[in-house]
């Protein structure tokens, strides 16, 4: 690699002897540093915009939470806030003041926006990486997931334990959750296991298994907010899967988006977004209980991390340092 | 931790803790010290750098070497492998994919020359994973794997599970595909304490290479202090875990100070420590092969001699015999008994005799027998100056001894870890030549016994003790002598040979042969048997090493293993069948053994080709 060197009168790539061992000091950033790898964007109901950057292929694993007061300074990286933690899977809003942020070191930081600060205000431990979170609209409740387990943590309570936490259903790693909207006792998970699993808490049987894949883990799965009878899984294998509540077991309809694994699935008014291991988004249209209108977007030029559907306008970030707002 | 000056008997607890994506590795293993922890356990690339590694990889895989040293990388840092791969799945560009990124993760933790990466097996099919990691250590890489399972598979109470799995089917067919090998090891997760494993489940894991348990914080419940305690079965699990030589994983989801999980498990290896004088003794033993001793054409060494006399148990039991047996003889008579003590060593026994003679004070004319000469030696210097040359020695082969007059009673201590394997029947054949028609030996009657056993441990120590002058078929046709430890009985010890003394019989045939079986009462593997004797010296005075008569503290004898040469998988219900052998030619006796069932095998060690003991 050819490094490119300073001036001669630079001293501070200078160290003596040449062959001294790196005594590195490495303590956060007191600036915010925009990294490479963009994880996630969330947008709250007045448009403000959250995205997560993280250090994750260097030796100092720092994330970044930059908060923006509109979509033009999210594209722009005209930040109004900042966080500065270890790396992060996810962020979302909670509310427009406040904001769930899943730590990999298994922390979920809590954080309140004020006086155009982002102040921590809770942490929940977890035992390991948090892979994704879900909040509910209008509830001060967070769903988690970490390891075989799954959490809802109600961020009012002063208690560090989970509101609930279900740790036997699944078998391997879960991946992804996600919840009903408008109901604090529905959601659901998707696992290694290759199952997809329906929650209700409300029941003697919680859970119920959706679907299970034959080949592959489900990498993640989303809740059709729209018509809630159905649901879209993304597997390791990089198909997504339409599911319908009312037919437990198997699936309606099915694409093979990648030959990699699906990352993240967006869903707003039946239009469905697609990211995975992959420089690719697909969208389709899902109205017809079925996936139509295939469009694929090539902007992005490393793997796209998120896709955040916003009034029929699809945001995305990736590992090419690119926030994209799409015409779709 | 172990404080210099520290006199409190305690097992060393050896404990981890797992750290998810710490954003300065350094740090975060100097605050893991400073808690008192050994080591941690952590992913060696960032579980979110997802990357194409078939075409065009990024050149970047994640943290630079140089922000720990080669000292603190090699002895401080497990890395645990991405939980994405899946090389066995059934698509092929997930395989592909999970190839290349488990080989970059096995190429970065050899690079960084750390002490085991830490993988899980998230499906009962693993046989490319084996594949790769077996052709990895087989080619180089030196560190060890460490292959965590649940103790107790989640799908035995999951609601939702298809089926019911066994973690120690996926650990044992993993391994199974990796020969065995002793550098894969398994890490246990702990589980809660509505899901504990069954007392047989718990006993088969202690056969196993189990090099940590994980202990999640969730299971500690707080005291009324409020510190974090484990509940009575989890500390009883422990205790038995204690038993190996296992490591303690911590995996903390509190804000408790992580310090009080390191200090309680510090607490509990105090607390759960066994300490009495056969853990004394055998502190350091466990699973150390030894070989047989040759008494009859080798002499043994001072340094034997003194560790068989530290035995208080044995010689205690021993004059205990000799008591009873002197006691009986007729207070009226004129005559002295005769007793022999044949073997006669460094005089143990020859004090347990005079000391026998002073308690009943009836006067007992002594003859020690003792062939080795710097034993003799040791035994003038004993009889000039503390027997007051009471005593007869005779520096002779007792099979060939014609001594002045026949005794009354013939003691001996020829019996070895399997009773008959030091040839103590056909010394005491030959030395009953001067034993009286109504004479006594002591002891008068010894039994083997075998069970059949798991131990990699002992099979892969085998391997690895194995010199550049004995062929694999010899070392696993070689009995050895073991403190057993890491290993689990797969049935209960059976009854194989007897032998009586004197025995007057016309012809005396010491070769031997039966046929045993066993039950499985759950799958496991069978990697050899385990030999245990016990004896009766007098009347009921007996002393027995069969683990379910043992004779408390008693450390003289550890058991003797049989080994196979490749294990072999049992089924639960299936009979495990064994032939045993007792053979002998002029010059040497053996052992031969061979599996029946739940395979037939070929004879082991057959005209004792690898394994004898010399007569001469």
């Amino acid at each position: 690699m050819i490094a490119e060197a300073g001036t001669q009168n630079d001293l501070s790539l200078c160290i003596f002897p040449p062959n001294k061992p790196l005594e590195a000091v490495l303590d956060f950033s007191k600036k915010p540093v925009l990294y490479d790898n963009l994880l996630f964007v969330d947008f709250n109901d007045k448009g403000e915009c959250i995205l997560g950057s993280s250090n994750i292929d260097s030796t100092f694993w720092e994330g970044t939470l930059l908060f923006y007061k509109n979509p033009e300074k999210l594209l722009t990286n005209d930040h109004d806030a900042h966080y500065i933690f270890a790396t992060a899977s996810d962020g979302k809003f909670i509310n427009n003041t406040t904001i769930a942020l899943a730590e990999e070191t298994g922390v979920l930081t809590i954080l309140s926006l004020v006086d155009g600060l982002l102040q921590p205000i809770k942490f929940f431990r977890h035992c390991q990486n948090i892979p994704e979170i879900a909040t509910w609209k209008n509830a001060p409740k967070i769903l988690t997931c970490c390891d075989k387990s799954v959490f809802v943590w109600d961020i009012d309570t002063l208690e560090r334990k989970p509101y609930y936490k279900f740790d036997n259903f699944h078998l391997s790693l879960i991946n992804s959750v996600d919840v009903l909207q408008n109901d604090v006792n529905q959601f659901l998970t998707a696992s290694n296991d290759r199952k997809a699993v329906i929650w209700d808490t409300r029941s003697d049987k919680p859970a119920q298994v959706l679907y299970s894949n034959e080949f592959s883990a489900i990498k993640n799965i989303k809740w059709n907010q729209t018509n809630t009878n159905y649901i879209i899984a993304g597997t390791q294998a990089g198909d997504v899967y339409l599911l319908d509540k009312r037919e437990p077991k198997d699936f309606v309809a099915v694409k093979h988006c990648y030959e990699s694994s699906i990352h993240r699935i967006a869903i707003e008014n039946n239009k469905v977004a697609v990211c995975g291991n992959s420089t690719e988004i697909i969208t389709y249209d899902c109205n017809n209980a079925t996936f139509n209108s295939e469009h694929r977007i090539s902007t992005h030029n490393k793997f796209v991390r998120s896709v955040k559907w916003v009034d029929n306008v699809l945001y995305s970030c990736g590992f090419d340092k690119k926030v994209i707002k799409h015409d779709v | 931790m172990d404080g210099e000056g520290d006199s409190e008997k305690r097992k060393r607890m050896s404990c981890g803790i797992y750290i998810s994506c710490p954003p300065q590795i350094k740090s975060a293993l100097e605050t893991c010290f400073q808690c008192g922890y050994h080591f941690v356990v952590t992913q060696l690339t960032h579980p979110n750098y997802a990357r194409e590694l078939l075409e065009n990889p990024p050149p970047a895989i994640g943290r630079t070497d140089r922000i720990l040293k080669g000292s603190e990388w090699s002895r401080l840092v497990v890395g645990e492998l991405n939980k994405t791969i899946d090389v066995d799945s059934e698509v092929e560009h997930i395989r592909e994919q999970s190839k290349a990124l488990l080989l970059q993760e096995l190429g970065l933790a050899s690079h960084l020359s750390i002490p085991a990466v830490l993988l899980t097996l998230e499906n009962p099919v693993n046989t490319q994973l084996a594949r790769i990691i077996y052709d990895k250590i087989l080619s180089g890489y030196d560190y060890g794997i460490w292959v965590t399972v649940p103790m107790v598979h989640p799908s035995r109470f999951c609601p939702l599970a298809d089926e019911k799995h066994e973690s120690w089917q996926w650990w044992d067919d993993f391994r199974t595909y990796c020969h065995y090998d002793n550098r894969i090891g398994v890490v246990l997760e702990m589980p809660d304490i509505n899901h504990m494993p069954t007392t047989a489940e718990v006993d088969r894991w202690i056969g196993e290479p189990v090099k940590a348990l994980v202990v999640p914080a969730s299971l500690f419940l707080l005291n009324q202090y409020n510190k974090p305690v484990l509940p009575k079965a989890h500390q009883e699990l422990i205790k038995r875990f204690m038993t190996i030589d296992v490591q303690y994983i911590i995996k903390s989801d509190t804000e408790m100070d992580i310090t009080h999980y390191q200090g309680y498990l510090n607490f509990l290896g105090k607390k759960l420590y066994t300490n009495d004088t056969t853990s004394e003794f055998v502190q350091g033993c466990e699973d150390y092969l030894q070989n047989p001793l040759q008494p009859l054409t080798e002499h043994l060494e001072a340094n034997i001699y003194e560790v068989f006399e530290k035995d208080q148990v044995k010689y205690d039991t021993y004059q205990n015999a000799i008591y009873k047996a002197l006691e009986t003889w007729p207070k009226d008579s004129k005559v002295d008994p005769v007793v022999m003590v044949v073997g006669a060593g460094r005089g143990p026994l020859v004090q347990a005799v005079l000391n026998v003679s002073y308690t009943l004070h009836r006067k007992v004319k002594v003859y020690a027998v003792e062939k080795n000469p710097y034993a003799v030696n040791t035994l003038m210097d004993r009889n000039r100056n503390e027997w007051n040359s009471k005593v007869t020695l005779v520096y002779c082969d007792m099979r060939t001894y014609e001594p002045p007059e026949k005794a009354d009673i013939l003691v001996s201590e020829l019996l070895g870890s399997f009773g008959d394997n030091e040839l103590s029947p056909e010394c005491l054949d030959g030395a009953q030549r001067f034993l009286k028609k109504t004479g006594i030996s002591i002891p008068y009657i010894y039994t083997s016994f075998i069970a059949p056993i798991q131990s990699l441990k002992i099979f892969t120590e085998i391997k690895r003790n194995r010199t550049l002058d004995k062929t694999l078929q010899s070392i696993y046709e070689t009995p050895y002598v073991v403190h057993l430890a890491n290993y689990y009985q797969i049935a209960p010890p059976q009854e194989l040979f007897s032998f009586t003394h004197p025995n007057w019989s016309k012809r005396i045939n010491n070769q031997r042969y039966k046929k045993l079986s066993f039950s499985c009462s759950q799958t496991c593997v069978l990697t050899g048997f385990a030999g245990f004797f016990d004896t009766f010296l007098y009347e009921d005075v007996n002393l027995s090493i069969h683990p379910e008569t043992h004779s408390p503290d008693m450390v003289s004898w550890f058991p003797i293993v049989f080994p196979l040469q490749n294990p072999v998988h049992v089924k639960e219900g299936t009979k495990i069948e064994i032939s045993f052998w007792r053979a002998e030619s002029p010059d040497k006796v053996w052992y031969e053994w061979c599996l029946e069932s739940p395979v037939k095998q070929s004879i082991k060690n057959p005209h004792g080709r690898s394994y004898f003991i010399k007569k001469h």
